[in-house]
C-alpha cells in the first residue's frame, strides 16, 4: 500500500518530518517499508515561461527557447520537444539539477551546460520523464497558468511517497483516509474526511439500471451498489491526479478509470466502471460461474471459470470477475458516453482463492481479501460519483441502485475499567479511555461509571471484543505508560503431558557425542527422492511426501539422518578438510501403511579421516569402525545402558563391519559400522574408511527410563583388588568379546579388558595374541594372590577347552 | 609366581637377582626402566613380595639372614637402576633439563561442539527456565487444527496466506502440514494440563519461501506461554524486559509496538535498543536505533476457550522468537543460510564457546 504525505494532508494537518511520521505510524502498528522523496529538486528546477522560440541556426529539428525564469534576463536554451510553444509555463532545470537517468533508473544525472551544434545551452526545459515524475511521452511538461514564474517547482510537485505493509486484519490501512485517521487520533488533530456529496441531476437510477445478487451467490457477495452517470467526457484526468497516481506507481489511463483507482487508494473501496451502453440488459446480476464459462479480462487474457468463481454479468454475459478484474468488452473507451459504476462487497477468502487460481492479484482483490465492511461501498461510490461529476462533467443519476439484503451492524462491545485492568494491568482515567477511543471513530455510551457500550465504526472490522479495545488504548496512549510488573503468579504444576517434555536423554546423548569430539550439525529435514531411496529404501515405514516442497531436492521428509550427515560429511571433506567428526540430533519421519505419521527422533554421526589434529605426541591414525562403536558405547553409557551388539550385513555397510545395537532387554536401538564403497561413491566421498552410527532416541529414551528406574546404590568394596594380566594366543577367527565373556564368568572377576592385540611375527600362522587385564575383587575380604591364581587357572582351562587358547609367556605373571 | 605360603630361601634370592639383572641389562630406554622397577621393586614387585613374606619365616636366624640378603639385593638393584637412569638421561631428581621444550603444544582431548542454533536455543531456554518456564518439545509434522484453527486462525483467515505452508500428502483424515511456527505448542501445552501453565518450547519450523540471506525455508523458533489467574500485559512487559537484559546485557531497554498475530490481543513486536551503536544508528539497527527481536501479546480469548480455559477466570501471554535471528544479531552473522549449510569452518567458530 502506497500513499503520499500531501495526500494524507488532504485529511489531517500535521507538522512531522517524513521520518517522524514513519516512526509514529510504525509505533501504532502500521509498518512503513520506506519513504522516498519525489520532486526534491530544491532551487535547481523552477517555473519558467517561454518568452520566445526560434530555429537553431545549425540544426533542423532543434529549436531555441528563450525562457523567462523570474530573476534577471531570460535565458536561451536548446529544446527538441515538438510541443514547445511560446507563452507556455514550463519546468526549467538549471545546471546542477539532478534529473532522471534512464540507465540507472534513478534521479542521479547532474545537468551541466552543454554545447549542441555550436550553441551552449545553460539549462533545460524538462519533460516529466526527465524530472523523474514518471510519464511516457517525450514532450515537455506544460504547467497550468497558476504558479509564479521563478518559483521552485518543488513547491508544486514536491511530495514524499510512503510505502506500507499493513497487517491483514486492518483493511482500513489500505486507504489514505484510514492512515490519516491514525495520525489524527495519535496527534489530537482534527480529521477532515473527503467530501461525498454531489448534484444528482439525472433520472432516478432505478429507471436506468437494476442490480441483484443471485440467491445462490449470496454467500459470496454481501452488497452491490450501482451508480449511473450519463453524458460524460472521457479525457485525461487532471495533472494533480495523474501525479499522485504515478507517485504511488499507478499508470494514468483516463479520467474515469483514474478516478476509480484514486478513490480506491483514498477510501479503500475498490470500484469498477462499465461502459453503460455495452451492458446488454442494463441489469447487473451477480452469480456463480457456470462450468466452463469464458471471459476476456482487461489485461487481454481469455479466462475460464467454474465452481465458486463469482461473476458479474449483464444478465446474459459475464462482464467482470467479482472483486478481481473487469472484462475487456465493457471497458471505458474514448467514446464512452455513459457509465455504470460498481461498488460491491465480495467474500474475502473466495476472492483470494480466485485471484490465486487466475494468477491475477490486483489492488482490488488485495483489499476484498481483507474483508472490508459493506458500508464502505457506499462511502467509496459517493466519493467517486462526486469526482466523476466534477472531473468528467456528466449527469449523475438520482440515488443509487443498492442491493443489500442483509445489512451488517455488529453489536456494541462492552468495555469496563475492570477489564482494562484485568488485561493490561493498568488503570487509566475514564476520560482518557473515552477520548482515545472517540478519536479513533468509536462511539461510547456510558450507563454506569467505568463501563461503556462501544459502537464500532464500519471501517474497524478487526474490533469485536474488549481485548481489541485494550489494544487500541495501549497503542495510542503508549506501551511506555504501562509499568512492568514481576510475574508473581504461582508456578505451574508438573502436570504437562509427559510426551511434551523435553527429553533429558536427548540432551545426554548430544553431550556424549560432543565429549567424544564430534561437532553438531543441523541438516534440512527433507531430502530428495534419490537420497531417500539410497539411504532408507529398505525402511519399515514409507517416506512422508510433501504436497508443495520448496524444491525437488526437498521432496520427502527424511526417514533417517543418513542422507543429511553424508552430504554434510562429503561437503566438508571436499572443502579441503582431512577429517570430519560430526553428529546430528533431530526428528525423523515415516508414514505407516495406514497413512499415519510416525515422527521420531534420532542421533547419528559420521567419522572419517584423521582421528586427531596433527600433534607432536600423537600417532597419525584414522577414524574407523571402532570410533563409531566407541561413540555408541559412550552415548549408551551416559544413559546407564550396556549395549548388546550383533553382527549384521547390509549393502549400506562394508561386509563384516556392521553391528546392530540393542538395549540389554533386546530393544533395537540402531546400527553402526563402516560404510560401503558404493554408498560413499554415491555421496562423492573419497575418504576410506568412513564410520557411521545412528540411534533411535525414542527407543533409547524408553530403555534408559527403565534402566534408571532400576538403578540402586551398590556397596563400594573397601578391600583392595588384584590386577593380573593374561596374554593369550588364539586363532584369528576367535572374537575377543567371546574370550572376555568366558573370563568374566567367575564371580570374583570384576572386569576383564583387552588392552593389546598383536598379529604377526613371532606367532604361529593364523594366530593372534590378545592381552587381557583382569581385575579380581572380593566384596568382603582381601584376596590372596594364591586365590586369584586359582581362579586364573580355571579361566585358562576353560579358554583352552573352548578356543584352544594358550598362554603367551608373560614375565609379569611369573615369579 | 609363588604364593603367600612360599618359603623363600637363598636360592630364590639368587635366582631373582639373576633374572633382575638380566632384565635390567635388556632395558634400552627410560620408560623400560620404569617397567622394570615396577616389576621388581614396586609395591607388587617380585623383591617386595620376598620382603613381605619374611614375616612368615619361623626360624629367627634364617629370617634375619634372608632379610639382610634381600635388603642388600634391594640396595644393589636400586643402585643399578639409578646408574642406568642417569645413563638414559632420565634423572628422577629435580633439576633443569636443558633439552626440555616447554613451547610444544599441550595435549588436548578431541574437542567437539554444539551447533550455534542449539547453543542459542539452550541459552534462551535457560533464561526463561530461571523465570519458571518449563521446556517442552513437540511434533514438526503438525495437524492444521493446532497450527491454525486452535490459534484463532480459521480456514478463511487472511493470516493463513501470510504463512506459506508446506503441506503433507496422504493426510489420512486430518489435514497435516510442516508446522509454520512453534505456536501450536501453546495449544498442545494448555490442552495437556489445567492452568496455571508456564512453558517454553523450541524446535524446527518450515515455510514455503524463497531463500535469501535473511530467509530460509527451515528455521527454529522458541515459543513461550504463561497462563494463570491475574496475569496481565504488565507481567508480559516485565518478562520481556528480563529476557532482553539477560540475553543482550543489563543496560538494554525494551520498546513495544503494536503488531498483529491472530492468537494474541493486544499483540506487540518487541525491540531492544541497539547494542552496537547504543541507539546512535548503525547498519545492524538500520539506523533506527532499535532492533526487533520477537513478537508477543496477551493470549486471545478464543485460544483460551479453544483449550477449555475460561478467559474470564484466567489470562495469559505468549511470545515467540527466532534463535537464528538472535544468533545473527549477537555474532554478526550476515546470512541465515550458513546455519544449515554446516560448513565446519562456520560451526567451529561458535562451538567451543560457552552458551552464546
Amino acid at each position: 500500500m502506497k500513499t503520499t504525505v500531501a495526500w494524507l494532508k488532504d485529511f489531517v494537518d500535521f507538522d512531522l518530518s517524513p521520518s517522524e511520521l514513519c516512526e509514529l505510524l510504525n509505533s501504532l502498528g502500521l509498518e512503513v517499508n520506506g519513504a522516498s522523496a519525489v520532486g526534491d529538486w530544491g532551487d535547481a528546477v523552477v517555473v519558467g515561461r517561454v518568452a520566445g522560440v526560434r530555429a537553431h541556426p545549425n540544426a533542423e529539428r532543434i529549436r531555441l527557447a528563450r525562457v523567462d525564469i523570474g530573476a534577471g534576463a531570460p535565458v536561451e536554451v536548446v529544446c527538441g520537444a515538438p510541443n514547445l510553444a511560446e507563452g507556455q509555463k514550463v519546468a526549467f532545470a538549471k545546471p546542477g539539477a539532478l534529473l532522471f537517468n534512464p540507465e540507472s533508473g534513478r534521479r542521479d544525472f547532474k545537468l551541466k551546460p552543454v554545447k549542441i551544434r555550436g550553441f551552449v545551452s545553460p539549462g533545460m526545459v524538462c519533460s516529466e520523464v526527465e524530472l523523474g515524475l514518471g510519464g511516457e511521452h517525450d514532450g515537455i511538461l506544460v504547467l497550468d497558468d497558476e504558479p509564479a514564474i521563478g518559483s521552485p517547482l518543488q513547491d508544486i510537485f514536491g511530495d514524499t511517497v510512503l510505502d506500507f505493509d499493513p497487517s491483514p486484519n486492518r483493511p482500513d490501512w489500505f486507504s489514505a483516509i484510514g492512515i490519516a485517521r491514525e495520525i489524527a487520533a495519535a496527534t489530537g488533530a482534527e480529521l477532515r474526511p473527503p467530501a461525498t456529496d454531489y448534484p444528482e441531476r439525472g433520472e432516478p437510477a432505478e429507471r436506468l439500471a437494476a442490480a441483484e445478487i443471485a440467491p445462490s451467490a449470496a454467500d459470496l457477495c454481501r452488497r452491490y451498489i450501482a451508480g449511473v452517470v450519463q453524458n460524460i467526457a472521457v479525457k485525461p484526468s487532471p495533472a494533480w491526479m495523474q501525479r499522485r497516481l504515478r507517485a504511488i506507481g499507478e499508470r494514468p489511463i483516463n479520467n474515469i478509470v483514474d478516478i476509480t483507482n484514486y478513490v480506491m487508494f483514498e477510501t479503500g473501496q475498490p470500484l469498477h466502471a462499465f461502459d453503460y451502453d455495452k451492458l446488454k440488459a442494463r441489469k447487473i446480476v451477480v452469480r456463480r460461474a457456470k462450468a466452463g464459462e469464458k471471459m476476456r479480462t482487461l489485461d487481454g487474457v481469455e479466462r475460464r471459470f467454474g465452481g465458486d468463481d463469482l461473476l458479474i454479468t449483464d444478465d446474459s454475459h459475464p462482464v467482470a470477475i467479482g472483486g478481481v478484474m473487469g472484462g475487456a468488452e465493457s471497458q471505458i473507451e474514448a467514446n464512452t458516453n455513459a457509465i455504470l459504476l460498481e461498488a460491491a462487497n465480495f467474500h474475502g477468502a473466495n476472492t483470494r482463492r480466485m485471484s490465486r487460481e487466475q494468477k491475477l492479484r490486483t489492488e482490488a482483490s488485495l483489499r476484498f481479501e481483507k474483508n472490508i465492511h459493506p458500508a464502505n461501498a457506499l462511502f467509496g461510490i459517493r466519493r467517486a460519483m462526486r469526482l466523476i461529476q466534477s472531473l468528467a462533467d456528466g449527469v449523475a443519476a438520482r440515488d443509487l441502485v443498492d442491493f443489500y439484503p442483509r445489512p451488517q451492524s455488529p453489536p456494541p462491545v462492552k468495555l469496563t475499567r475492570k477489564r482494562i485492568k484485568y488485561t493490561l494491568g493498568v488503570a487509566w482515567e475514564d476520560k482518557r479511555v473515552s477520548d482515545t477511543l472517540t478519536a479513533l471513530g468509536f462511539k461510547l455510551k456510558s450507563a454506569k461509571d467505568g463501563e461503556w457500550d462501544v459502537e464500532v465504526p464500519f471501517w474497524r472490522v478487526d474490533v469485536g471484543i474488549p481485548e481489541d479495545l485494550c489494544e487500541e488504548l495501549s497503542r495510542i496512549i503508549g506501551y511506555k505508560t504501562i509499568e512492568s510488573a514481576p510475574l508473581a503468579a504461582p508456578l505451574p504444576s508438573a502436570a504437562i503431558a509427559r510426551e511434551l517434555t523435553l527429553p533429558e536423554q536427548t540432551v545426554a546423548a548430544m553431550e556424549a557425542c560432543v565429549r567424544y569430539g564430534l561437532q553438531e550439525v543441523i541438516n534440512y529435514a527433507a531430502v530428495s527422492r534419490e537420497v531417500d531411496a539410497r539411504c532408507d529404501g529398505d525402511g519399515a515405514l514409507d517416506a512422508v511426501e510433501l504436497v508443495n516442497p520448496v524444491s525437488s531436492e526437498r521432496a520427502l521428509m527424511r526417514r533417517s539422518l543418513r542422507g543429511g550427515l553424508l552430504k554434510t560429511a562429503g561437503y566438508n571433506l571436499r572443502m579441503a578438510r582431512d577429517s570430519v567428526a560430526i553428529f546430528e540430533c533431530g526428528h525423523i519421519y515415516g508414514a505407516t501403511a495406514a497413512d499415519d505419521i510416525a515422527e521420531s527422533e534420532a542421533v547419528g554421526g559420521v567419522l572419517a579421516g584423521a582421528r586427531s589434529r596433527p600433534h607432536w605426541r600423537q600417532k597419525n591414525d584414522k577414524y574407523d569402525f571402532y570410533d563409531a562403536k566407541g561413540c555408541v558405547e559412550s552415548v549408551l553409557s551416559k544413559l546407564n545402558l550396556t549395549p548388546v551388539f550383533t553382527r549384521v550385513e547390509s549393502d549400506f555397510f562394508q561386509p563384516g563391519r556392521a553391528l546392530a545395537v540393542a538395549a540389554p532387554d533386546g530393544a533395537p536401538l540402531g546400527t553402526l559400522g563402516e560404510l560401503s564403497s558404493a554408498v560413499l561413491d554415491d555421496f562423492e566421498i573419497d575418504a576410506r574408511p568412513v564410520a557411521f552410527f545412528e540411534l533411535d532416541l525414542r527407543a533409547l529414551q524408553l530403555s534408559a527410563a527403565k534402566a534408571s528406574a532400576g538403578a540402586r546404590y551398590q556397596q563400594i568394596a573397601r578391600v583392595p583388588q588384584i590386577t593380573r594380566d593374561l596374554s593369550l594366543v588364539v586363532d584369528q577367527s576367535v572374537a575377543a568379546a567371546d574370550l572376555v565373556e568366558i573370563i568374566k564368568r567367575p564371580p570374583l572377576i570384576k572386569s576383564a579388558t583387552v588392552f593389546d592385540l598383536y598379529r604377526g611375527r613371532g606367532l604361529p600362522q593364523g594366530k593372534k595374541a590378545l592381552a587381557v587385564r583382569v581385575v579380581y575383587q572380593s566384596p568382603t575380604k582381601t584376596l590372596s594372590s594364591g586365590k586369584a591364581a586359582g581362579v586364573e587357572q580355571g579361566i585358562l582351562n576353560a579358554l583352552q577347552t573352548k578356543f584352544g587358547a594358550r598362554l603367551r609367556l608373560d614375565i609379569a605373571n611369573q615369579g | 609366581m609363588a604364593d603367600d605360603k612360599t618359603q623363600y630361601n637363598a636360592e630364590h634370592l639368587d635366582d631373582l637377582k639373576r633374572r633382575a639383572v638380566a632384565d635390567l641389562n635388556a632395558c634400552g630406554a627410560a620408560d623400560e626402566l620404569e617397567v622394570w622397577r615396577a616389576r621388581y621393586l614396586g609395591r607388587s614387585g617380585a623383591l617386595t613380595a620376598v620382603l613381605r613374606s619374611l614375616g612368615g619365616v619361623a626360624d629367627i636366624k634364617e629370617r634375619a639372614r634372608l632379610g639382610q640378603r634381600a635388603n642388600q639385593l634391594k640396595t644393589e638393584l636400586e643402585g643399578e637402576l639409578e646408574e642406568r637412569r642417569a645413563r638414559f638421561g632420565a634423572v628422577k631428581t629435580d633439576g633443569a633439563d636443558a633439552n626440555f621444550d616447554a613451547s610444544l603444544d599441550g595435549t588436548r582431548p578431541p574437542s567437539g561442539g554444539y551447533h550455534i542454533s542449539t547453543l542459542t536455543i539452550r541459552k534462551i531456554l535457560r533464561i526463561f527456565g530461571e523465570m519458571g518456564f518449563q521446556a517442552l518439545a513437540g511434533p514438526e509434522i503438525e495437524e492444521a487444527r493446532y497450527n491454525f484453527d486452535m490459534l484463532n486462525i480459521p480456514a478463511d483467515h487472511p493470516a493463513r496466506a501470510l504463512m506459506d505452508t508446506i503441506w503433507v500428502k496422504g493426510a489420512n483424515g486430518a489435514e497435516r502440514l510442516l508446522r509454520t511456527h512453534t505456536s501450536p505448542m501453546q495449544a498442545r501445552a494448555m490442552q495437556s494440563a489445567p492452568p496455571p501453565i508456564r512453558i517454553v518450547a523450541a524446535g524446527k519450523c518450515y515455510r514455503h519461501e524463497a531463500t535469501d540471506a535473511s530467509h530460509d525455508w527451515q528455521f527454529h523458533q522458541v515459543e513461550g506461554v504463561a497462563v494463570g489467574r491475574g496475569i496481565t500485559f504488565a507481567n508480559l512487559k516485565w518478562v520481556l524486559e528480563q529476557f532482553a537484559k539477560r540475553m543482550f546485557g543489563e543496560e538494554r531497554r525494551v520498546r513495544l509496538r503494536c503488531d498483529y498475530f491472530p492468537f494474541v490481543e493486544p499483540g506487540v513486536d518487541v525491540s531492544i535498543d541497539c547494542f552496537i551503536c547504543e541507539s546512535a544508528g548503525c547498519r545492524l539497527c538500520k539506523h533506527t536505533g532499535w532492533i526487533e527481536i520477537m513478537g508477543a501479546g496477551m493470549t486471545h480469548p478464543n485460544v483460551l476457550r479453544g483449550v477449555g480455559y475460561d478467559p474470564d477466570e484466567v489470562s495469559g501471554f505468549a511470545f515467540g522468537l527466532g534463535p537464528e535471528r538472535i544468533a545473527m544479531l549477537k555474532h554478526g552473522i550476515d546470512d541465515i543460510r550458513l546455519f544449515f549449510e554446516n560448513d565446519l569452518r562456520f560451526l567451529a567458530q561458535f562451538a567451543n564457546g560457552a552458551e552464546v
